[in-house]
Formats: C-alpha cells, sequence, structure tokens
C-alpha cells in the first residue's frame, strides 16, 4: 500500500476511533431527508469575528470532519451549503460536551480533501420551525 | 510662562455629548412607544423592539454564551457612538462660540440563526436573517430620528441647527466568516449641527450705572446716566 493510500485509510481509522481517540458521534441528514449516524471530528469554540464596523464580534466557530468513505457507504454525498430555500439543508446534530444537549446545526461551507478523503465542514447553528 | 487661570470650573457638558444621550434617549424611548403601539394594533410588538446602547463596545455578548436555539431576545442591537466632529473655520468666532458639525454613528447588529420551515421543507438561512434584522433596525432608527417632532431631537430651542443622515452602510460578511451564528452590521451616520460654547472671561464690577435713552420729537437722543458717585 502507497503512503497516500495509507494516509487514506489511517485517516478514517483517526476519524472514527471515538473510544480512543476524538471521534465523536454525529447524526447527518441530507436535504432529502435521508439520515446516518456517523463518527467524526466535531467541534464547537469561541471565536472573533469581524462584520466589518470596526469592532470585532464575539462569535462561535462550529466545524466538523467526516470521512468520505463513511457518508459513501451511508449512502449520502458530500455535505454543502444549500442556498435554495424552498428546500431542506443539509443538517447535523451532536451533543454539545459542555452543555450537555443535542445542538442542531446546517452546514455553511464545506471543505472536501479528496487527497485523504475526508470533508471538513463550517457548520451554523439551526433551528426547527416552531 | 505666564498663565492666566480660568476663573471657574469648567462644569458642563459640550452640545455634542449632550446630542449622543439625547439620541440614545429618543431611540430607548421610541422604540418602547412603538411596542405598545405594536400591541394596541395586535401585531408583535418585538418586530419594534431595538436593544439600544451608547458608547458601549461589546454590547452583543449577549447573544454569544445564550442558548441561541430557545432564544427569543434577538431583536436588533443600537449602538449609538460619537464618531467625528469637525469645526467650519467661517462659522463661529475665535473667542466665544464655533459652529461644530458632529457625526454619529447609529450601528445596527443584526443576529440569525437558521430556521426550518414548520411543516413544509424550506427554510430561512442565517446570513439573510441577520441582514433584514440589521435593516430593520436602521429602518427604525432612521424614521425615529427623522421624524419631524425629533426636527431638533427634543433639545431646548437653538440647541441643535440641523440633524441630517448622511449615509447608510452595510457591512458585508467576511468571506472567510463561517461562524455558527451571523451578525451583520449597518450603520447610520447621523450629522447635526451645533454650537460650542466655551469659557469666557468674566470682568470684575467696578461701577454699577443706569442709562435712560430719550428719543426727542426732531430725532435727537438723550441719554441720562445715573450712577453712585459718592
Amino acid at each position: 500500500m502507497g503512503l497516500r493510500a495509507t494516509a487514506y485509510a489511517d485517516a478514517r481509522a483517526i476519524l472514527n476511533d471515538s473510544a480512543a481517540g476524538f471521534g465523536w458521534p454525529v447524526k447527518v441528514t441530507d436535504p432529502a431527508g435521508n439520515t446516518a449516524d456517523l463518527t467524526g471530528y466535531a467541534g464547537d469554540v469561541a471565536q472573533t469575528i469581524d462584520p466589518d464596523t470596526g469592532q470585532a464580534v464575539t462569535g462561535r466557530r462550529a466545524p466538523l470532519t467526516l470521512h468520505l468513505d463513511d457518508l459513501e457507504a451511508a449512502g449520502l454525498g458530500i455535505p454543502r451549503s444549500v442556498a435554495d430555500e424552498s428546500g431542506d439543508p443539509w443538517r447535523i446534530e451532536y451533543n454539545d460536551i459542555t452543555l450537555n444537549h443535542l445542538v442542531k446545526y446546517d452546514i455553511l461551507e464545506a471543505w472536501p480533501d479528496r487527497t485523504l478523503g475526508v470533508v471538513t465542514c463550517w457548520l451554523g447553528i439551526y433551528k426547527d420551525g416552531v | 510662562m505666564a498663565y492666566s487661570p480660568l476663573p471657574a470650573l469648567i462644569d458642563k457638558v459640550d452640545t455634542f455629548e449632550l446630542v449622543r444621550d439625547q439620541l440614545g434617549a429618543i431611540l430607548a424611548l421610541e422604540q418602547a412607544n412603538q411596542q405598545a403601539l405594536a400591541i394596541a394594533a395586535a401585531k408583535d410588538p418585538l418586530l419594534w423592539a431595538l436593544d439600544v446602547y451608547l458608547e458601549r463596545s461589546r454590547p452583543w455578548e449577549k447573544w454569544t454564551n445564550a442558548d441561541l436555539e430557545a432564544a427569543t431576545n434577538t431583536y436588533p442591537i443600537i449602538s449609538v457612538w460619537f464618531d467625528r466632529g469637525s469645526f467650519p473655520r467661517d462659522k463661529g468666532n475665535p473667542v466665544e462660540r464655533q459652529t461644530h458639525t458632529p457625526v454619529y454613528n447609529i450601528d445596527a447588529y443584526g443576529y440569525g440563526i437558521t430556521v426550518g420551515n414548520v411543516g413544509a421543507p424550506g427554510f430561512t438561512p442565517a446570513d439573510k436573517t441577520a441582514a433584514l434584522e440589521a435593516q430593520r433596525g436602521i429602518r427604525l432608527a432612521r424614521n425615529i430620528l427623522m421624524a419631524s417632532p425629533n426636527t431638533y431631537l427634543q433639545l431646548p430651542k437653538g440647541t441643535i441647527g440641523l440633524r441630517w443622515p448622511d449615509n447608510i452602510t452595510m457591512f458585508q460578511p467576511q468571506i472567510d466568516d463561517n461562524a455558527a451564528f451571523k451578525i451583520v452590521g449597518a450603520r447610520l451616520a447621523l450629522e447635526v449641527t451645533c454650537n460650542e460654547f466655551s469659557p469666557q472671561y468674566e470682568g470684575e464690577t467696578l461701577e454699577l450705572i443706569t442709562n435712560e435713552v430719550t428719543r426727542q420729537e426732531d430725532g435727537r437722543l438723550l441719554v441720562n446716566a445715573n450712577y453712585d458717585y459718592s
């Protein structure tokens, strides 16, 4: 096995390691409503954002990294942001380790890396309509 | 250096400070009034709510650690702050009064998270909500401040000469700013014309005199001066 193939396989093993690694269970739902329980790297940290008014704003940044093989095995494509408001967006759910409650997100932007077979998604808070 | 000290304590606020405070007070009071009017009209009062701050640098902190999915107090934040002022040399005099043109930034911050439709596909994206909220905040602020009862900002007559919206600017979010919630800013730059006064020399009273001026039928003026010469 070549080095790239090894790295590709290692990436999947690392992302899926929730026992001894940083793997975190997430639920992925595509716009058609297909769902899958996957394991990946998920976070939600404070950051500074700049709305360009001359004042930086304290914000939050929530990244999620999944392996493309896991998405393909679940019958899902590569997550992406959805601009058309008449359809549903990709939705992600995982437990917030700090608040210990389920947080729902949509996808703002996705960065697939087809070298290592991973996709990093930048998430935004999603709320079901009431 | 021979220095002649000022005779009195500078115990006043300048007009630009008075106007700054008045802008914040008008916005805060009127948004409450608008909410009351909305309730009377059987409309959602939160659509007229503004969270008004004066010269604060981080009023949006209330949003950042809140339970964002449950938050309901996400109506626009308005931040009023003095930006700059200019003094045209041809208006005023070097001794007592100078015309001042201060510019105040009325910043509106809109907040948004993505919300799915109820019982049907579709959603309202966070970036759109945040932009529309910021523009709603600016709309309300401009209408309040430019309403005719506020032509002179409800200050004593002569305090200001003019208030005028210079421009409205939207602040585009950074392209790589993938924040978990969206905050979009909009700014109304409001220009005001007023006068600033400075401490004046106060002369000593040497003697009190009274003048009585009488105009004769032939147009001559007769001035009688009464003073104590004892």
